[in-house]
């Protein structure tokens, strides 16, 4: 039982590792139709800011995570305005996410002081924190608290963002028509810069949140954004509830397997190969119209 | 097999075929026959499009009750003047020199063959397209700026293909408009009183109006394509238009939707409201509309009542060929 239960939480607060990630690639895939490959690039860059500003010139704690998150969210609006405004379509779009990933990538190894040649050890207020599970042998930590708790408070807002409030509901239209959009009164130059400010904003405060965790490492959370691209195809890259529920099982599917099927080498790497293949069987056998529409409906 | 048309165009033999099925519904205008607007076999609706299994489209509809001059007031204003709007893409001039006039109260019709340049001269209207050349005038004022700002200016329109927000609901989609019409504090030409009611309500009145009886909460993506038409009009209407630009309204309607339509246009000519109104279907405008201007290559090759556009020769050669009309 005791086995159980910890199995359950590390595949929770993995499943809201990649949550958290593949969130803020679902908000900019629904509202603006790119799919931001730079989005983990740019959360480990910010990443480094904040890193740079706490231990190395020991700012406070929380100032280096505002300033790291600001940052992010002004690369954000420059990329917008910059690069986003002047390519003419989603799919141009996505290919510069590719070569701005690639520049932050380059920006965290030029950087002669941040050592990227290992891990970065990037503690928060909570570490060392923890939380013993009743019956278990076994101890939860703040900072796996504090993510978890994000990740539903993100989810939250976001979901009322988008549907509650004026701005979500323009960014969708513009999302799905931008000519209409503009005829509706909505002011597209505005709301592009606010979709990418955020996406880039939830990208830093992603990393910052996970570094605490899994440490401030390029590999690893690189790895990460890429299993959270494969939960976002759960949710046809548009559903909130639908990536959080892919986020939620690959995780689990690669705890038990982790902890039951050890000795099948390889089979937790595979999982989100196996979770995108079977999307893709899935929407073979099923028309992708009325997925998409289930997966709009849901979202 | 094909005939060279007016400016060397090619002329297939289905669009021969069309344009002498479009000159043949004129000349049974013209002697008072009355008109089917929908198919006479029920499968399409004269425009290539399904209209369904079910008895609409195989009654006749006669046109008489709609009647030829329009119905609209007869002291209209002029509401939009459109003065040598001309625009090019690369090598093809899509406008040259074109004028236009709207009046309060009127449907305005404009037709003309496949790439005459109808739906570009709606986007430059409507702000979508910037035109090389030329003014356009609106409500008394220069018509300038982003769609947005001209939507709040009163324009409203919808496009040949619907282009509702498909991920939101029905009702949201027709909040867009009322939200425009609350920005820019428009009264409701057609009905006055819309503007005092809360915007959900609107939507809904205005969601009747045009006859949509479905779920306003489902998305609009999962419409069937008449009602993305209807819902496209109730959007523009929400955003209290004086000037509704119509592009192929009744393209892909059934015949029913087709006639409720029609009765639509004219209750809303009536009120006040002007309509700019794109259309294949030559007895639907010939029957809807009180003046009309006809483009071909991006030129105005006539303009006038409909009795004056059917009897016109260039317009009968823009449609038929000049080979076509010659046999």
């Amino acid at each position: 039982m005791s086995k159980l239960l910890q199995t359950v939480i590390i595949g929770t607060v993995t499943g809201s590792l990649y949550s958290l990630l593949a969130l803020g690639m679902v908000l900019v895939y629904r509202t603006t139709g790119v799919l931001n490959i730079a989005h983990g690039g740019i959360g480990v860059m910010a990443g480094f800011v904040a890193w740079d500003l706490v231990q190395l010139r020991h700012w406070p704690y929380y100032a280096g995570l505002l300033v790291g998150v600001s940052f992010a969210v002004l690369v954000g609006l420059a990329f917008e305005r910059f690069v986003v405004r002047r390519l003419p379509n989603a799919g141009s779009r996505t290919v510069a996410t590719l070569g701005l990933f690639l520049l932050a990538q380059g920006v965290v190894f030029v950087v002669p002081w941040w050592s990227n040649n290992s891990a970065q050890v990037f503690p928060s207020p909570f570490t060392g924190r923890v939380v013993s599970i009743p019956g278990a042998d076994f101890a939860v930590s703040y900072d796996q608290i504090v993510l978890v708790g994000t990740v539903v408070l993100l989810f939250l807002g976001l979901q009322f963002l988008l549907r509650r409030t004026r701005l979500g509901m323009a960014m969708r239209a513009v999302s799905d028509d931008p000519a209409a959009s503009r005829l509706m009164g909505v002011r597209e130059e505005l709301v592009a810069p606010v979709v990418w400010a955020m996406a880039f904003g939830i990208a830093g405060l992603s990393v910052m949140l996970i570094a605490p965790i899994n440490l401030l490492e390029n590999t690893s959370i690189v790895a990460f954004t890429l299993k959270a691209l494969a939960v976002t195809f759960v949710g046809g890259l548009v559903s909130l509830p639908l990536t959080v529920l892919g986020a939620t099982v690959l995780a689990l599917l690669e705890a038990f397997t982790q902890i039951y099927a050890a000795d099948i080498r390889g089979l937790p790497s595979a999982w989100p190969f196996i979770l995108m293949v079977a999307v893709l069987v899935i929407r073979l056998i099923r028309p992708t119209k009325a997925l998409d529409e289930q997966a709009l409906a849901a979202a | 097999m094909t005939g060279a048309g007016p400016l060397g165009r090619r002329i297939t033999p289905a669009g021969r075929q069309r344009g002498r099925d479009v000159m043949a519904a004129w000349h049974r205008l013209t002697d008072g026959d009355t008109v089917a607007v929908g198919p006479a076999d029920g499968t399409t609706n004269g425009n290539g499009h399904d209209s369904g299994p079910g008895p609409v489209g195989r009654r006749p509809m006669s046109l008489a009750p709609w009647s030829v001059d329009g119905g609209g007031r007869e002291d209209g204003r002029e509401l939009l003047s459109v003065e040598n709007l001309s625009i090019h893409f690369g090598g093809v001039q899509a406008l040259r020199d074109v004028r236009l006039r709207v009046r309060t109260g009127e449907v305005t019709g404009v037709i003309g063959p496949n790439g005459a340049g109808k739906s570009t001269l709606f986007n430059c209207l409507s702000g979508l397209l910037q035109p090389d050349a030329g003014t356009v005038t609106f409500d008394g004022a220069p018509l300038r700026g982003a769609p947005s700002v001209r939507a709040r200016r009163g324009l409203g329109r919808t496009f040949q293909t619907p282009r509702l927000f498909r991920s939101l609901s029905v009702l949201d989609n027709l909040l867009f408009g009322c939200e425009t019409a609350d920005w820019s504090g428009h009264r409701y030409v057609f009905d006055p009183r819309l503007g005092r009611l809360p915007q959900i309500e609107r939507a809904e009145r205005i969601a009747a109006l045009v006859g949509f009886r479905g779920d306003l909460s489902v998305p609009a993506g999962s419409l069937p394509f008449g009602d993305l038409r209807t819902v496209e009009l109730a959007r523009a209407l929400c955003g209290a238009p004086s000037l509704l630009m119509l592009d192929e309204p009744a393209s892909g309607l059934d015949a029913d939707q087709a006639q409720s339509f029609v009765g639509l246009m004219r209750e809303l000519g009536d009120m006040g409201l002007a309509v700019l109104l794109i259309e294949h279907d030559m007895a639907l405008v010939m029957g809807l509309c009180k003046r009309i201007t006809v483009l071909d290559f991006g030129q105005v090759i006539a303009e006038g009542t409909p009795e004056d556009v059917q009897r016109n020769e260039t317009v009968v050669h823009a449609y038929l060929g000049r080979s076509a009309a010659r046999a």
